[in-house]
């Protein structure tokens, strides 16, 4: 018998006697009582059945019987000893107790006063506590849509500022294609969008999130066959920025290979 | 019924006055009587006994229906406090001494007490004079001075599987005897 793996029907069997007359000793027992809750349903009935009945089994015990008094002085030392918990522990200890206290009151483990005030104020304190968590949780959740309106009217601001007045009318126009630069692996937050009117030949650069990928200044590259054209530097200050591009030859670079590159080379959004 | 056994501890727990009357009566008669054999005096044992009773009330959340039985749970319970309660207040001395011959096995529980001549086991005692030598002196020891197992490994120097094996046959066929008897 190891004490790694749990014990067999046959040692389980065996030392089913010993457990329940506490001969075994703390580890013994411990280990016992784990290997019991390995084993198969039908054998812990098995071992439940057969302690049964050596627990019950007066076979081998004296033939005296208590004294009739006994009764009293048992059901007396039991009173004492739960009212002295019960005072020790106060007041938290008392939080429940009246549910099985005997609904007459001639209970002979009665909840003292100062149990009934404690309890009062524990669940108080507990709808107190309840109430705060509510307020939290909605704060927190009006905070995100605040930030995420305050985020909003930001962008249009200053997509307002750059574009102008009819910004609205530019983004939404037929005429307007919008090239999404996705993160490479150096800036997974970072967004960016390319925006180039057909018929206006206006080109605008929105990003977002840039200042995560380093600080310091980025270069807005294209490149086509003809080879890499840098067509504006600009620096980040992290969240929603746009930037006007001027005209450019829009025929042509838009099905180029846009992207963003830091001030280290590293490539951070491209339209690959 | 181990619904209603588990019901009753979870009220006993609770301090429930008429679920420890009723756990009282149901099993009064047999923690004394534990009490009394492993006990040299009738006070003592009813001493044990309120002791007892205190235990199940502070354990009585932890019974575990899945597990055992509620008489064995009052078993062990009651077993273990008498064993505790025989260390703790050396009524067992450790100056036992032991002899090798059978029948010989000393412990002193006290200036006048010792199992071998006292009546209230004199059925067990009969009983145990049948058994091999091991059986019965393993027996003797643990069952009812209260050596822990591996203690009796050491004093009888025998491997504490060995132990193990002598104590379980032998608990087994003092039963066996012991209900052949009062079947008779």
């Amino acid at each position: 018998m190891t004490s790694h793996e749990p014990m067999t029907r046959k040692e389980l069997l065996e030392l089913a006697a010993l457990d329940v007359l506490g001969l075994l000793d703390e580890y013994e027992a411990a280990y016992y009582t784990r290997s019991f809750h390995h084993a198969p349903a039908t054998v812990q009935d098995e071992i439940k059945r057969i302690q049964a009945e050596v627990a019950s089994d007066e076979s081998l015990l004296p033939g005296e019987e208590p004294d009739p008094s006994l009764r009293q002085r048992v059901l007396a030392v039991v009173a004492k000893a739960i009212e002295r918990e019960t005072s020790k522990l106060a007041p938290l200890a008392t939080i429940g107790r009246a549910g099985h206290a005997p609904a007459d009151g001639d209970s002979r483990f009665p909840l003292p006063a100062s149990g009934q005030f404690w309890r009062a104020a524990c669940f108080a304190l507990a709808g107190i506590t309840l109430v705060f968590a509510m307020f939290y949780v909605r704060a927190q959740h009006y905070g995100n849509r605040v930030s995420e309106i305050a985020l909003i009217n930001n962008t249009e601001a200053i997509l307002e500022e750059l574009i102008g007045p009819t910004y609205k009318d530019f983004l939404f126009d037929p005429d307007t294609v919008h090239i999404v630069l996705t993160a490479s692996g150096e800036a997974p937050g970072a967004k960016a969008v390319i925006c180039l009117n057909e018929r206006t030949n206006e080109a605008f650069l929105i990003t977002d999130g840039l200042l995560q990928a380093g600080a310091g200044s980025y270069t807005l590259s294209v490149k086509d066959d003809n080879g890499t054209e840098d067509l504006r530097r600009f620096a980040s200050t992290g969240g929603v920025q746009g930037f006007a591009l001027g005209t450019v030859a829009v025929a042509s670079l838009a099905t180029a290979n846009w992207q963003i590159v830091n001030s280290t080379g590293q490539v951070i959004l491209t339209s690959a | 019924m181990n619904q209603q056994d588990w019901m009753l501890m979870h009220r006993v727990a609770a301090g429930d006055e008429a679920a420890v009357v009723e756990l009282y009566e149901r099993f009064s008669s047999l923690v004394f009587k534990v009490a009394r054999q492993l006990l040299p005096t009738r006070p003592e044992a009813e001493d044990a006994v309120q002791e007892i009773f205190v235990r199940l009330w502070q354990t009585a959340d932890r019974y575990d229906p899945r597990r055992a039985k509620l008489v064995t749970w009052v078993m062990l319970i009651a077993r273990r406090h008498l064993i505790d309660r025989i260390r703790r207040n050396a009524v067992r001395r450790t100056t036992t001494t032991y002899q090798a011959e059978p029948g010989t096995a000393k412990t002193d529980h006290g200036p006048d007490y010792s199992p071998q001549e006292d009546e209230r086991n004199s059925r067990l005692l009969q009983q145990l004079a049948g058994l091999p030598e091991l059986q019965r002196v393993v027996i003797e020891r643990a069952y009812l001075y209260g050596f822990t197992l591996r203690e009796v490994s050491e004093q009888l120097e025998a491997p504490l599987g060995t132990v193990k094996s002598a104590l379980s046959r032998g608990l087994a066929r003092l039963r066996e005897r012991a209900k052949a008897d009062w079947a008779m």
